[in-house]
């Protein structure tokens, strides 16, 4: 099998490399790519109500608010994919108002302090909400990451998601932990 | 093996053969069907949870996909299934049997396939076009095999139940096919052991068996007839065999018959005698027999064993009369054998066998011998004798010659004297002693005349011949002018034809002549006017047939092997004179002339006699011949 498919062998050899390399940098840059990946699967797993996208070949935005963590990794993963008819596109902004038309909006470690002001600044905007940080979601965000067992996991709200008219796929749902808005964060 | 158990078994194989093609094939069928239906869920089943996998391969959540595919605990007949990665990494598995199931390192091409006992089947992972993973799933075939299982099972007992039914119904039904079959054969074998062609089958009904049936009784009847017929004729080869055989035994001539090799295979009585056998198995082959005798030609010349009769009868030669000595080497006797045989060919002209017939000839070849010893012995003799005949005959003649001359002598003086005495007593004799004179004168004339004619004959006898050409006709007129003058008072009527020129002596010719002339005149004495004829009457062979024909007495023809003796005479002296020479001296003259004479006559109807002179050549071709004649 590998003799016939030498290019696979290659391909596994360099996943083991990038799982157990050492180097922090190197598990940074291997954090972030699955983060990308993430926000690709993200966006193939949610249904976006028609008034989301203002035509039919609209590309998806996808924005990123705040000090940018990725690097280069978004471009490498989100270039060239598309979601349905819709091409995805990139959009970095420091200003929440820029990225009101996005259809995902990735708010950075950054912008932790600004969490409650930004959420407001979409509120009933077809976004579907994703951070790092912590408890974003119960905060009233849609999806954000958290560590467990050296593993990327994320928590939807629901709620946020019904709030913001984006359908979640049951099987999005399934994988990802549930979280419902605590109070104390409004 | 019999054609009730024949037929019996043809039936049960043929019906075993298509119950088992028949199950054979509705089990394929089915089998074919399941194993489809069993991909094609499969299919859809391993689609479905190929959806359903989509998003824990997309976030790679291996215990969601975990928990997916243990969704198929629900169907039994699934072994195991995987997931894979896009990388190619398995990436979740499940086993109906707790950990035991292997996977292939890497996923397999999609599509389905099966493998010794299970079918795998592999479907893509989609994602927003986009592979994303592969699904493998492991179904146990074991289903199909109890399937198979069970449908053997089930053949089997069909089969079993069909071949005991069609058992039955074959033991029943063969029987309207076999049994006349059977029936016929027993009659056949029966009528075979008794040899009984009279006999008839019974009948079978229309069907093939009952024109065999027929045909069989048809073959019967001929059979019979033929049967008698040769019987008849091997009796009747019997009889005539036996016929041949007595004849064969009864033969005076042997009879050896031999096949083609030169091996004897049949002897006869005659020819074993003759052979000197005393049994049948003395006799061997060809070569064999040279060992024993010894064969020669007539000459004395051996004969080799390649020579004898039966070797050259092998060869083809066909013989006959074949006289050979034989001798036997150690009884030592001598034989002359007649051989004679041939090849026997059959109807197509192929050889056979030889056969040697063989006559003992030795008695008759002695004899013959002896013939032809006692000839040559009696031919000296006659020889021998006739030079002593011929030397008494010459003899005797010259002594007749000598003593016809020496009686002339004394005859003379006899009538010289008495002449003298007549002229010396002239008138002085009584008459009585004239008479006496007169008979002594004419006793002695008559003695004479008989000297004459004796010493004429033994001239004839004893004289060269002079042969020259002689004119008959010249010849008869001398005699008749002769005897006219002797007889001018009586009345003869002369009828002369022209005659030829002969060869011969003139002087015997003419006494020829002038002795039948003579003849003629004589004895037609009585008749008046006498007819006498001379001619030719034709000629045979170069010699003319001359005759001369009187009408006087004749004579009676009872007397004719008398009529030319010396010494013999038909008629009285005191009738007709003469002294019984006349005719004789002819016939030695012709004779001496190369030619013939007879007579014709009937008594007082005169006589007629015949003679034949060689013819001359005409006179110019002669005149050389006649140089040659005189200078000879």
């Amino acid at each position: 099998m590998f003799e016939r498919f030498p290019f696979g062998r290659c391909f596994c050899l360099f996943c083991i490399w990038l799982v157990l390399s050492p180097c922090e940098a190197r598990a940074q840059t291997k954090e972030y790519q699955v983060k990308a990946a993430f926000l690709l699967n993200f966006a193939q797993f949610v249904e976006w109500p028609h008034a989301a996208f203002s035509g039919r070949d609209v590309p998806l935005c996808i924005g990123v608010l705040g000090d940018d963590p990725f690097g280069p990794a978004l471009e490498q993963i989100l270039n060239g994919e598309s979601i349905g008819n819709h091409k995805l596109t990139i959009r970095r902004a420091k200003r929440i108002e820029e990225l009101t038309s996005c259809q995902i909006v990735f708010v950075c470690s950054s912008e932790h302090n600004r969490i409650q002001e930004i959420l407001a600044k979409l509120d009933f905007h077809p976004v579907v909400t994703v951070s790092e940080v912590a408890d974003f979601a119960k905060q009233g965000g849609t999806i954000n990451f958290y560590r467990e067992q050296n593993k990327v996991r994320f928590e939807i709200s629901t709620a946020s998601a019904l709030k913001s008219g984006v359908k979640i796929s049951s099987q999005l749902l399934r994988l990802g932990k549930i979280v419902e808005p605590s109070p104390n964060h409004k | 093996m019999p054609i009730k158990q024949k037929m019996t078994l043809v039936i049960l194989v043929t019906c075993s053969v298509v119950v088992l093609l028949a199950c054979a094939a509705m089990g394929g069928y089915q089998i074919f069907q399941f194993r489809t239906r069993l991909m094609r869920e499969t299919t859809v089943l391993a689609d479905v949870l190929a959806n359903n996998t989509q998003a824990a391969l997309a976030f790679r959540n291996e215990n969601d996909a975990k928990e997916t595919l243990r969704a198929l605990e629900a169907e039994p007949y699934v072994n195991s299934a995987c997931l894979y990665s896009s990388d190619g990494m398995l990436f979740a598995d499940y086993s109906q049997l707790q950990g035991k199931a292997t996977f292939p390192d890497e996923p397999p091409a999609d599509g389905s396939h099966f493998e010794s006992s299970s079918m795998v089947v592999v479907r893509p992972v989609m994602l927003n076009k986009k592979r994303i993973g592969t699904i493998f799933i492991r179904a146990s075939l074991q289903e199909i095999y109890d399937r198979v299982k069970f449908l053997g099972v089930f053949t089997g007992l069909v089969l079993l139940g069909c071949g005991l039914v069609a058992r039955t119904l074959a033991v029943r039904l063969q029987r309207s096919i076999s049994q006349p079959i059977v029936n016929l054969t027993e009659a056949v074998r029966a009528l075979a052991e008794r040899s009984d062609y009279t006999v008839r089958l019974p009948e079978q009904g229309r069907n093939e068996t009952g024109s065999l049936t027929a045909a069989f009784n048809h073959l019967l009847a001929s059979i019979g007839e033929r049967d008698k017929a040769l019987r008849g004729a091997n009796q009747s080869l019997c009889q005539s065999e036996a016929q041949v055989q007595a004849i064969l035994e009864n033969l005076n001539d042997g009879l050896i018959i031999s096949d083609l090799t030169g091996q004897v295979t049949s002897f006869n009585r005659a020819a074993m005698e003759m052979h000197g056998f005393t049994c049948m198995h003395e006799c061997h082959q060809l070569s064999e027999y040279a060992k024993t005798f010894e064969l020669s030609d007539l000459d004395g010349t051996l004969c080799p064993v390649e020579q004898w009769p039966l070797a050259r009868i092998l060869r083809g030669e066909r013989l006959r009369n074949l006289e050979v000595k034989i001798r036997h080497s150690q009884g030592g006797w001598r034989k002359v054998f007649n051989f004679g045989g041939a090849l026997i060919h059959d109807s197509n002209g192929q050889p056979i066998n030889a056969v040697l017939t063989v006559t003992d000839i030795t008695e008759r070849h002695q004899a013959q011998e002896e013939i032809h010893q006692l000839n040559s012995q009696l031919e000296i003799r006659v020889q021998e004798r006739t030079r002593q005949l011929e030397e008494a005959n010459k003899e005797l003649e010259s002594f007749s010659y000598s003593v016809s001359h020496d009686l002339r002598a004394p005859l003379r003086h006899v009538q010289g004297y008495v002449q003298l005495l007549t002229v010396a007593t002239n008138g002085h004799l009584s008459t009585e002693a004239r008479e006496y004179l007169q008979v002594i004168s004419d006793a002695s004339d008559d003695m004479g005349h008989l000297i004459d004619d004796l010493l004429s004959f033994s001239r004839t006898g004893r004289t060269e011949l002079k042969t020259e050409r002689v004119r008959l006709d010249e010849l008869a007129q001398e005699s008749i002018r002769v005897l006219e003058l002797a007889n001018r008072d009586r009345n003869i009527v002369w009828k002369i034809e022209a005659l030829p020129a002969v060869l011969g002596d003139r002087a015997m010719l003419r006494q020829v002549f002038a002795n039948l002339v003579g003849n003629a005149v004589k004895y037609s004495r009585p008749r008046d006017p006498a007819v006498i004829e001379i001619g030719c009457a034709g000629d045979e062979g170069g010699r003319a047939m001359l005759f001369v024909r009187d009408n006087g007495v004749g004579f009676n023809m009872k007397y004719l092997p008398k009529l030319f003796g010396v010494f013999q005479r038909l008629h009285k002296a005191s009738e007709f004179e003469g002294t019984g020479i006349g005719l004789a001296i002819v016939q030695r003259i012709i004779h001496r002339h190369g030619g013939s004479i007879r007579a014709e006559a009937a008594l007082n109807q005169g006589a007629t006699f015949y003679f034949t002179l060689k013819l001359a050549a005409p006179e110019q071709a002669l005149t050389g011949r006649n140089d040659e004649l005189c200078l000879a």
